[in-house]
């Protein structure tokens, strides 16, 4: 039992595949569903790049295996913007809150779900929200303002 | 970064999960919410043969009351336990600090327990509020006091063909506090303090659990402290000698995060600010 047949769904768009146990969910989205806008940066849960939504809860994709997902409903990084940005996107945007934009698909999750419990956080809250994912180069101070942003823009 | 290869099983009862323990034994390794066996497995550290992933399984998640006592699932995420009515404030309070929101999503109260990493916050908790683990295998089950439960590092009394089923809780006292120190704010705890007391009508102690995180290689109480506690009203000078008292004997770990000594001395801070918390709360 190395293999195993899986059908999930992500961004809406069921899939089915067969895949070995081992696979991470991180690897089987990147590889399998060429969906590389979930990132890994440490692989082993640490910096939270490859934060994703699952069933409505983030979650690391590179701690769960490929076949915990069965029957599970996802959204990545690709499935926020319809016709425009995502509401956070478009905050991001504006605060110039990625240089780099590695980490940036983790925040925009930490961020959804932050917001979703939470319309109006302070800057202690987004911060405690926010602090399993790490930036390395654009720096939190700008992050911060454009979740305060995208709560705005949320709210209106 | 990539697991070793392993058969995977996900059964979906109870008795399945446990006959395949019984047979592999040592061989297996039970997968919960994976936060910590997950990096074990990608920097291989951890290759067992079978991953007997519990997440199908049935009953093993919710939390219930029985005469006072909170009994909570295994398989309950950390989330869950920690926004449950039910749960005892002071574990809520500790799961707080446990990691970031996504692993708390998927991190399980059980396998925190089971995995016993030394730093972790909801076993210091489960010692100070004298939980009791029940341990469940074809041969039986049994419960397992706390106290008797975190045996060292990483290190637990469950057995190879043992899963650790639920947590029971029994009523605790009203007052409670738990305070940690890392080398960053939310960083794994470099030392920690969790307590639950009661005071008299004089605003003395009149009951008092302390549970630490960092003087030793596993929670441990400190039961000099508590008796050095008992009787005395919360002042500077009954802190600090209870602290001093509860933290004499204490072998800490000395690392490249802290030495031992500065353990002791963080521990004797933290212990005198919890209880002048919970005091005061």
């Amino acid at each position: 039992m190395t293999d195993t047949q899986i059908t999930l769904t992500v961004n809406g768009q069921r899939h089915s595949r067969r895949v070995p146990t081992r696979m991470l969910l991180s690897d089987f989205l990147r590889h399998e569903l060429r969906l590389t806008g979930t990132h890994i940066g440490c692989g082993h849960g640490v910096c939270g790049a490859c934060t994703i939504e699952i069933d409505g809860a983030t979650v690391r994709s590179c701690l769960m295996l490929a076949v915990q997902a069965e029957g599970a409903a996802i959204t990545t990084v690709e499935g926020l913007a319809g016709e425009a940005l995502h509401p956070v996107q478009q905050a991001f945007h504006e605060h110039h809150a990625l240089q780099c934009g590695y980490c940036t698909p983790g925040f925009l999750a930490a961020t959804i779900e932050l917001l979703r419990e939470n319309p109006d956080p302070s800057e202690a809250e987004i911060r405690e929200a926010l602090h399993g994912n790490l930036c390395r180069c654009t720096g939190y101070v700008n992050i911060v303002h454009a979740v305060k942003r995208a709560a705005e823009l949320m709210r209106a | 970064m990539k697991p070793p290869p392993f058969l995977h099983a996900a059964p979906e009862t109870l008795p399945g999960a446990l006959e395949l323990l019984a047979e592999h034994g040592d061989a297996a390794r039970i997968l919960a919410g994976g936060q910590s066996l997950m990096p074990l497995l990608v920097m291989r550290m951890a290759r067992p043969a079978l991953l007997l992933d519990i997440n199908r399984c049935a009953g093993l998640s919710g939390i219930t009351r029985h005469d006072g006592e909170t009994r909570i699932g295994a398989m309950t995420r950390q989330i869950a336990v920690q926004r449950a009515p039910e749960t005892p404030a002071l574990l809520a309070r500790a799961l707080g600090w446990a990691g970031p929101r996504a692993v708390r999503n998927r991190g399980t109260l059980g396998g925190s327990m089971a995995h016993a990493d030394p730093s972790a916050e909801a076993p210091a908790a489960a010692l100070c509020l004298d939980a009791v683990m029940v341990l469940e295998s074809r041969r039986g089950q049994r419960l397992v006091p706390a106290a008797e439960f975190f045996l060292d590092a990483l290190v637990t009394a469950i057995a190879p063909d043992e899963m650790l089923l639920e947590i029971r809780i029994p009523p605790g006292h009203p007052r409670h506090a738990f305070a940690e120190t890392g080398v960053r704010q939310a960083d794994l705890a470099m030392a920690a303090i969790a307590t639950d007391l009661a005071l008299d009508r004089q605003g003395r102690i009149s009951a008092i659990r302390i549970a630490a995180i960092g003087a030793a290689n596993r929670p441990v109480r400190l039961p000099l402290a508590e008796q050095a506690l008992l009787g005395q009203s919360p002042t500077p000078a009954t802190l600090r000698d209870a602290a001093r008292a509860g933290l004499a004997g204490a072998e800490p770990p000395s690392d490249l995060i802290a030495s031992a000594a500065h353990r002791v001395a963080v521990l004797e801070g933290l212990l005198a600010d919890a209880v002048l918390e919970a005091c005061a709360a």
